[in-house]
């Protein structure tokens, strides 16, 4: 893989959760990735794969089971108190619901001021600069700063997050399905905003999605998961263009075209079943209950990422 | 073809404390026996109150249809039927696929007893026979082992086969439409492609039409005959699938088509409609997308455009059409031209 600026590095990362009977949970298994400043990563799978759970663990909200994840070549988990502060203020996340992330209780100015306060020592007049100056750069009027979230749109609110999110002054952002919940036109408005910033800040991005074309359209480089790990990763272009994992390939065309002309139905792999529960997971590859290709090795031994030359790495015993 | 459905100036207003919210605004359309009709906007268009005002599924507390709509299924006027009649209508001649599986199935029913209820009220079949006729249901919708299956709860099934579900239980009473709100929203890509198999499969073997209410350009592309799109409580663009994908004219259709990513922009900046939708509390004078459209004349805030026929399948409420109108052409990543 040619030279990168690694920002944040996850290492064999493990994040198992108990549940009932003694039982665990494999949210996320053994993921290795890195990204680099200025970068794009874009997460894809299909949902209970762990993509959150690695975007949340990325940021300390979880403890990981096994493995560390490495800001600047500093493992977080042995950050001292003033290190993590600094770590807070520099990785910062976008939620997923633009409902349920904003203070039904307090006003736009004060959701994104809180961060500032923690982090900044700005006078009064100063941070109402700050403030009005988030909004323009998020494409809202001065006067939303002394309204509540109710009075909001949707797309209006994911712009708040992202104003909240952008206020510390962060390198990296993780956006946890930042355009799930939004319509069609309101997310190309969101998808270039988050575009427009980087280019200006040099944000590092993980951007965790299930909508494969705007992952995409954003991403330097993809990595899909499936049920807690890594199956595939590569540089966007070329992943999109030679799929190698039989996951991938059938994930990829399992997206409608809009084209009438297409003939998406006949010409797509087909998967039969769904994914398994991530409990109590059997040996061997994770996708071969799945995989029309899977082979009796499959079943035995977990398949590791190989790297198949040009960056393009796949967990798979067949190819 | 033979019409099914028949809808005449459709009115839905709810009646809120701000006034009165205008969610559909005097909407025409039909649909034909087994065809696939696809309703694609944004939300707060009015696609789904549309779907349901077509079973009367209001109360008169919030929403109402207006006086002098019409909605004629099959030679029986919907307007007109009693609470008893109606009862009898819903289910049996309409079936209805819901959003969320998870909110559409009682929790305390098992998905036997769910599939058969529809049986037993309509057909007046007993439980035993409904319970047998389930599992032939939930066969047909491609469930592993219905036998087991009929004694399970929704809280123990995925996402994915409680939509199955759902669709039995539209299904049960053979309807001549389905109406589908967004079926597949709630589920993964390679579930959805599932569902939507098994959409068009049934669709084939038993000939029923289907009204498909979505946000998602791509499936409609595959799967539906005619769409219509609709903004604001109307309906400003209507075609067969291969007209509104390839010969669209609407500003608004544009947009929408435009605002889904294709390979060659990687990195740029995605084209996006700026501002927001009108508001419904208030009175529309003029086009609906005008302060949206970028192409706005004076006339499209004063008056509401007429609806133009483009071909004999291919309508749209737009200004542009009109004769003394510039000409303006279709974006170039839609492939540009003109139609006339």
């Amino acid at each position: 893989m040619p030279e990168r600026d690694t920002l944040v590095s996850v290492e064999h990362l493990k994040q198992y959760f108990p549940v009932s009977h003694g039982r665990i949970l494999k949210a996320v298994d053994d993921v290795t990735f890195s990204i680099a400043r200025g970068e794009t990563f874009g997460l894809v799978g299909e949902s209970g794969c762990g993509k959150s759970t690695t975007g949340r663990a990325i940021l300390g909200i979880h403890r990981p089971t096994w493995g560390r994840v490495c800001y600047d070549g500093k493992d977080i988990s042995r950050f001292t108190r003033a290190e993590k502060m600094q770590f807070h203020k520099k990785a910062q996340m976008i939620f997923q619901d633009p409902y349920a992330c904003l203070d039904p209780r307090m006003t736009i100015s004060s959701i994104i001021r809180e961060g500032m306060d923690v982090h900044f020592s700005y006078s009064r007049q100063e941070a109402n600069d700050k403030i009005n100056q988030l909004l323009a750069q998020v494409g809202l009027t001065e006067d939303y700063a002394s309204r509540f979230p109710h009075e909001l749109s949707g797309g209006q609110r994911q712009r708040i997050g992202i104003a909240r999110a952008l206020a510390v002054e962060p390198e990296f952002i993780v956006c946890d399905e930042p355009i799930a919940a939004l319509d069609v036109s309101i997310q190309a408005q969101v998808i270039n905003l988050l575009l427009k910033v980087q280019q200006e800040r040099k944000h590092g991005y993980l951007f965790i999605s299930h909508d494969l074309s705007m992952v995409r359209h954003i991403s330097q480089h993809v990595g899909v998961m499936y049920l807690g790990s890594m199956v595939e990763m590569a540089p966007s272009e070329e992943i999109y263009a030679h799929p190698l994992h039989p996951y991938t390939k059938a994930l990829f065309s399992a997206i409608p075209t809009p084209d009438p002309d297409a003939n998406w139905a006949s010409t797509r792999i087909k998967l039969s079943g769904e994914v398994p529960s991530p409990i109590n997971t059997p040996p061997g590859c994770k996708f071969c209950q799945r995989c029309p290709y899977a082979t009796a090795a499959c079943h035995e031994s977990a398949p590791e990422l190989r790297d198949m030359g040009t960056g393009h790495e796949v967990a798979c015993h067949i190819i | 073809m033979e019409r099914l459905l028949e809808v005449k100036g459709l009115h839905v207003s709810f009646h809120t404390y701000a006034g009165d919210i205008k969610a559909v605004r005097g909407i025409t359309f039909g649909v034909e026996k087994g065809e696939t009709l696809a309703l694609v906007g944004e939300s707060g268009c009015g696609k789904s109150v549309t779907a349901k005002a077509l079973m009367r599924l209001f109360d008169r507390t919030s929403g109402e249809i207006l006086p002098g709509s019409e909605i004629t299924f099959d030679g029986t006027d919907v307007m007109k039927l009693t609470k008893k009649e109606l009862h009898a209508f819903r289910g049996a001649q309409i079936g209805m696929i819901f959003q969320d599986p998870m909110t559409s199935l009682d929790p305390t029913m098992t998905i036997g007893r769910q599939v058969g209820e529809c049986l037993v009220i309509h057909q007046g079949l007993s439980m035993k026979e409904a319970q047998r006729q389930a599992i032939e249901l939930l066969r047909m919708v491609d469930i592993p082992h219905p036998e087991e299956r009929v004694k399970s709860y929704p809280h123990q099934l995925s996402g994915g086969m409680r939509q199955r579900v759902v669709i039995a239980t539209a299904l049960a009473c053979n309807p001549k439409l389905i109406i589908a709100d967004e079926p597949t929203t709630a589920l993964d890509v390679t579930i959805q492609a599932q569902v939507l198999d098994l959409l068009r499969d049934l669709k084939q073997r038993l000939g029923t039409a289907i009204i498909l209410v979505t946000h998602d350009l791509g499936i409609v592309a595959d799967f539906s005959d005619r769409i219509q799109v609709m903004y604001a409580g109307q309906i400003v663009e209507r075609g067969t699938t291969h007209e509104i994908f390839k010969e669209c004219m609407h500003p608004y259709t544009w947009a929408l088509l435009r605002s889904i990513p294709r390979d060659s922009q990687k990195g740029t900046t995605l084209y996006s409609l700026n501002g927001t939708p009108p508001d419904l509390l208030l009175p529309i004078t003029g086009c609906p997308f005008a302060s949206r459209c970028e192409y706005c004349m004076p006339i499209c805030r004063q008056q509401l455009p007429p609806e133009t026929d483009l071909s004999q399948t291919h309508r749209i409420c737009c200004w542009l059409q009109h004769p003394k109108a510039p000409k303006v052409a279709r974006p170039a990543e839609l492939g540009g031209g003109m139609n006339a």
